[in-house]
């Protein structure tokens, strides 16, 4: 079974703040990161995400597990650099096709560092938001609802449609099925027969599914209301706040006045 | 008058029919899932999977909007969890990719060769996916440095890619095929 849900079970301050926030925050990040190219701040910035991420008390093997993903490219990225990039003047390696110079060596580190940046705001809203709460979260902040309700569904059923494939693949293997012959594209092809199941039985719950909204009543009343609202608290407000003034100032800065940040 | 309106939102004003929500649902559920279907190759994202085949899927059988929709959310769940920092790439590349196959397998639909027509689809939506790849290591992530370094990334992931539109091309054309003769009902679910 794979890892899909990352969500940490805890009562922390970060879990309390609401998810419109979060995700406010989240999208002003990754476009701070994109526009900084200051290597002093990104550090700093994936510093205190890595702090606040451990406030979390997440568990060392989640966190562990799922930063490595992203760290491997980070990682990737310093190494591939001096391939194609060795303009500058301090040479720290000289090899044949492999000179790290280090205008070379502090760009790849920002390019990584850009990279931890944006994986860890999003990976701190995955670590404390709900599915949920998420949703609901988007839906307010415009998200058509339909949409949202779709979303919905889809999260409850990721879980169904990974079981029913491993269940499938088993029964085709029992019945003298080998998938681990041949090449690429033969292998490809041995997919198929454990795809068409999946896929019919997917339909047809598509089918029940649509017969359970109408009778549930979906689409029915004018103004919809929730069994479960969010509200913004005061420190929400003012965390909203200073997040959108903080990080326009900073893009503002960047963009229009040129500051190196 | 003038008041009832205030209360009715975008989304109420052209609901989605139950159907059609269902559609969504359980499309943007099969993308999360296939994607998480590993075949095991050492690629720089971790994981090469079959997520391309789903949404190639979605497009022949339910149209561009399906398809659009289901890749570009249900790549972007598991990117959340897996690798956040491909999600705006994501979203959009996906959305692309099933937008254009889908609006080449329905529009061309007369065409009575359905399997060239198929093809032709995966194959130019396939290109949007490698091409917007690409470029997001090369030109976006290592946005507002001068030079060419982020191209060693990008090509050590180059044949992954193609290798993910190949197989999920074939995959799709495959897996249409068959649910075509096995669940004629499909015919119905197009929204």
């Amino acid at each position: 079974m794979v890892l899909f849900d990352i969500l940490v079970r805890k009562d922390t301050p970060l879990h309390r703040v609401d998810p419109r926030v979060k995700i406010i925050s989240a999208i002003l990040l990754t476009f701070f990161a994109f526009v900084s190219s200051n290597l002093l701040v990104l550090v700093a910035l994936v510093i205190i995400l890595q702090v606040m991420i451990f406030s979390t008390s997440v568990g060392w093997r989640t966190y562990s597990s799922t930063i490595w993903l992203v760290a491997r490219l980070a990682i990737l990225f310093v190494l591939l650099w001096p391939f194609f990039d060795q303009a500058g003047e301090p040479i720290l390696l000289d090899l044949p096709i492999y000179k790290v110079t280090l205008p070379a060596l502090l760009d790849s580190l920002v390019v990584a560092f850009r990279i931890l940046l944006i994986a860890s705001g999003w990976l701190l809203l995955m670590f404390t938001t709900p599915h949920s709460k998420l949703v609901r979260g988007m839906v307010k902040l415009g998200l058509p609802y339909d949409i949202g309700l779709s979303i919905t569904i889809a999260l409850r059923y990721i879980p169904n449609f990974i079981g029913t494939i491993s269940q499938i693949k088993d029964a085709q293997l029992s019945r003298g099925f080998d998938m681990d012959k041949g090449g690429p594209f033969r292998r490809a092809r041995n997919y198929i027969p454990v795809l068409i199941p999946t896929v019919a039985i997917a339909l047809r719950t598509a089918e029940e599914l649509s017969s359970v909204l109408v009778c549930r009543g979906y689409g029915g009343s004018v103004k919809r209301t929730y069994l479960k609202e969010i509200h913004l608290r005061g420190v929400d407000t003012l965390a909203v706040a200073s997040v959108i003034v903080l990080f326009s100032l900073a893009i503002v800065s960047r963009i229009i006045w040129g500051l190196p940040i | 008058m003038r008041k009832q309106r205030q209360g009715i939102s975008m989304s109420e004003r052209n609901p989605m029919t139950p159907k059609a929500v269902a559609i969504y649902g359980v499309m943007i559920a099969l993308v999360a899932t296939m994607t998480l279907v590993l075949v095991p190759i050492p690629a720089t994202r971790g994981y090469f999977n079959l997520g391309e085949a789903m949404i190639f899927f979605a497009a022949f059988v339910f149209g561009r909007k399906v398809a659009g929709v289901a890749g570009a959310v249900g790549a972007g769940i598991i990117d959340l969890i897996f690798a956040p920092h491909f999600l705006p790439a994501t979203i959009v590349i996906k959305f692309l990719e099933g937008y254009v196959a889908g609006t080449i397998a329905i529009g061309m639909r007369q065409v009575s060769n359905v399997w060239a027509v198929r093809t032709v689809a995966c194959s130019l939506a396939g290109m949007i996916m490698i091409a917007g790849y690409f470029a997001y290591e090369v030109f976006v992530l290592p946005l507002g440095l001068s030079d060419t370094g982020g191209l060693g990334p990008a090509l050590v992931e180059l044949p992954f890619n193609i290798f993910q539109v190949l197989l999920g091309g074939l995959i799709a054309i495959l897996l249409a095929e068959g649910i075509e003769l096995s669940y004629p009902r499909i015919q119905d679910f197009r929204v």
